[in-house]
């Protein structure tokens, strides 16, 4: 599904990390590790093809991602990034703009939607609330819970905050999707740490 | 309705009555006042020293010339005023302002005032310069509003993309908070026309001898071109500019700001 092979990153004239490789097939998840600052957000970034690696290869399905392949390849992908600083009015609004995009072919009603948070212990009243009223840890397990209902062949995660996340990622996981976790190694096939040699 | 050269000195004497008050209550704007008047006094008179002649010459190459010169000014201060890099916003600016003026400028003249010849100066020159002029403090706003909102919200931005949006789909939010910039703008402009800003048009075209519904057709049609133009501008504008705004990455460029996306996201 997803290879990483050989690669190396720096930003800002820095060495990230160099000559790291895994490979992530449907249904598993990766975790990523390593120090504060060490490019966990960075190799993120460079899976989107929104950043550039100094050398090695990306590939989604066999096929190379570069500068030009890389939108394409990113509507097979979801995002949860670490802050969540959106400046979303509401929940409603979050949900609905996340979910019309033109990559996601499917799209989740909000019965179904609420339904699983139901499942999640999520109260359905979140849904019109202000989303200054809803925590961080909350809107990111209403993203996710979109994701479910929005599969993506690849999902991206970073740092994820609680349990629920956790065990939400492995209810995505086994949709098919391939996942990649930085941060917390409480769900996970497989683990890469990330070093500037090896 | 010329001016003699004695109504002409009477009226510039009433600029001792506000020159005295700022003295007699020590305004300390006494000096930029000065500075003001002077520099508004030598631009009208250059500009109206060129326009005599472009006037008298009445050529379309030479009025389409005065326009350029015009766009190319009305660039320098709306990105100036928005506080955007000169050289990086130059082409788009430029480009949204000269279609826009270009396009609704000669619909106006040719379909609307039904002109045979839309670059006749003697219409060509005030309807562009009244477009372009009215449109660049609304357009200035509404580039802050979409480059401030980039700025300060690109978590926005790199969240969607990384989503699988299109750049389209990404920069949607802001685009739509520049748009509503413009159209609000002009609506109060239109809404407080007489109370609070003065038909400029209507007001002149009474002052020439114009009947008073022409002079208010004209005042509407024009308010509603300008809402047009500002519009069309920004649409223009935020297109050219995405060549220039962001790299091959998609990251936005230190155009705007530079931004550690580590940090941001």
């Amino acid at each position: 599904m997803l290879e990483i092979k050989d690669v190396c990153m720096s930003r800002g004239g820095k060495q990230l990390f160099c000559n790291q490789s895994f490979v992530v097939k449907e249904g598993e998840i990766i975790n990523v590790t390593g120090e504060k600052g060490c490019g966990k957000t960075s190799l993120l970034l460079a899976i989107m093809g929104m950043l550039p690696i100094d050398s090695g290869y990306i590939t989604v399905d066999g096929e190379l991602l570069t500068v030009d392949s890389a939108e394409t390849f990113r509507t097979m992908m979801a995002y949860l990034p670490q802050n969540l600083l959106l400046p979303y009015a509401n929940i409603s609004d979050l949900i609905e703009d996340l979910s019309s995009l033109k990559s996601n072919k499917k799209r989740c009603s909000k019965e179904q939607l609420m339904t699983f948070w139901g499942e999640l212990g999520l109260d359905a009243s979140l849904y019109d609330k202000n989303c200054s009223d809803v925590t961080m840890e909350v809107q990111r397990l209403i993203i996710l819970s979109v994701f479910y209902f929005c599969p993506k062949p690849i999902v991206l995660v970073d740092e994820p905050m609680t349990m629920e996340e956790c065990q939400l990622l492995r209810k995505i996981s086994q949709q098919g999707s391939a996942l990649i976790v930085t941060g917390q190694d409480n769900v996970c096939d497989k683990r890469l740490i990330l070093k500037t040699e090896i | 309705m010329e001016l003699s050269i004695l109504g002409l000195c009477l009226g510039l004497l009433l600029l001792v009555v506000p020159l005295f008050i700022m003295y007699r209550y020590r305004l300390k704007i006494l000096p930029k006042a000065l500075m003001g008047i002077t520099k508004m006094i030598v631009y009208l008179c250059v500009t109206g020293f060129f326009l005599k002649y472009v006037f008298e010459w009445n050529n379309t190459f030479i009025n389409l010339l005065w326009m350029i010169l015009l766009v190319v000014l009305a660039s320098f201060t709306t990105i100036i005023k928005a506080k955007l890099k000169l050289s990086r916003f130059f082409v788009p600016v430029c480009s949204g302002i000269l279609v826009s003026a270009v396009v609704v400028g000669i619909f106006f003249l040719l379909f609307v005032t039904g002109l045979k010849n839309p670059f006749d100066a003697r219409y060509f020159i005030p309807v562009v310069s009244l477009l372009i002029g009215n449109m660049m403090e609304v357009n200035y706003k509404a580039l802050s509003v979409y480059y401030m909102g980039l700025k300060y919200h690109n978590q926005l931005y790199y969240y969607l993309l990384g989503n699988g949006a299109t750049h389209s789909e990404a920069v949607a939010y802001f685009v739509r908070r520049a748009l509503e910039k413009v159209s609000i703008q002009n609506i109060a402009n239109m809404s407080v026309i007489v109370v609070g800003l003065s038909p400029l048009v209507m007001w002149s075209m009474l002052l020439s001898g114009a009947s008073v519904l022409a002079a208010v057709e004209y005042q509407i049609l024009i308010m509603i071109a300008t809402f047009c133009v500002s519009m069309i501008s920004v649409v223009i504008t935020l297109w050219v500019a995405r060549h220039y705004s962001f790299d091959e990455y998609g990251q936005i460029k230190d155009a705007v700001q530079h931004i550690d996306v580590n940090q941001s996201l």
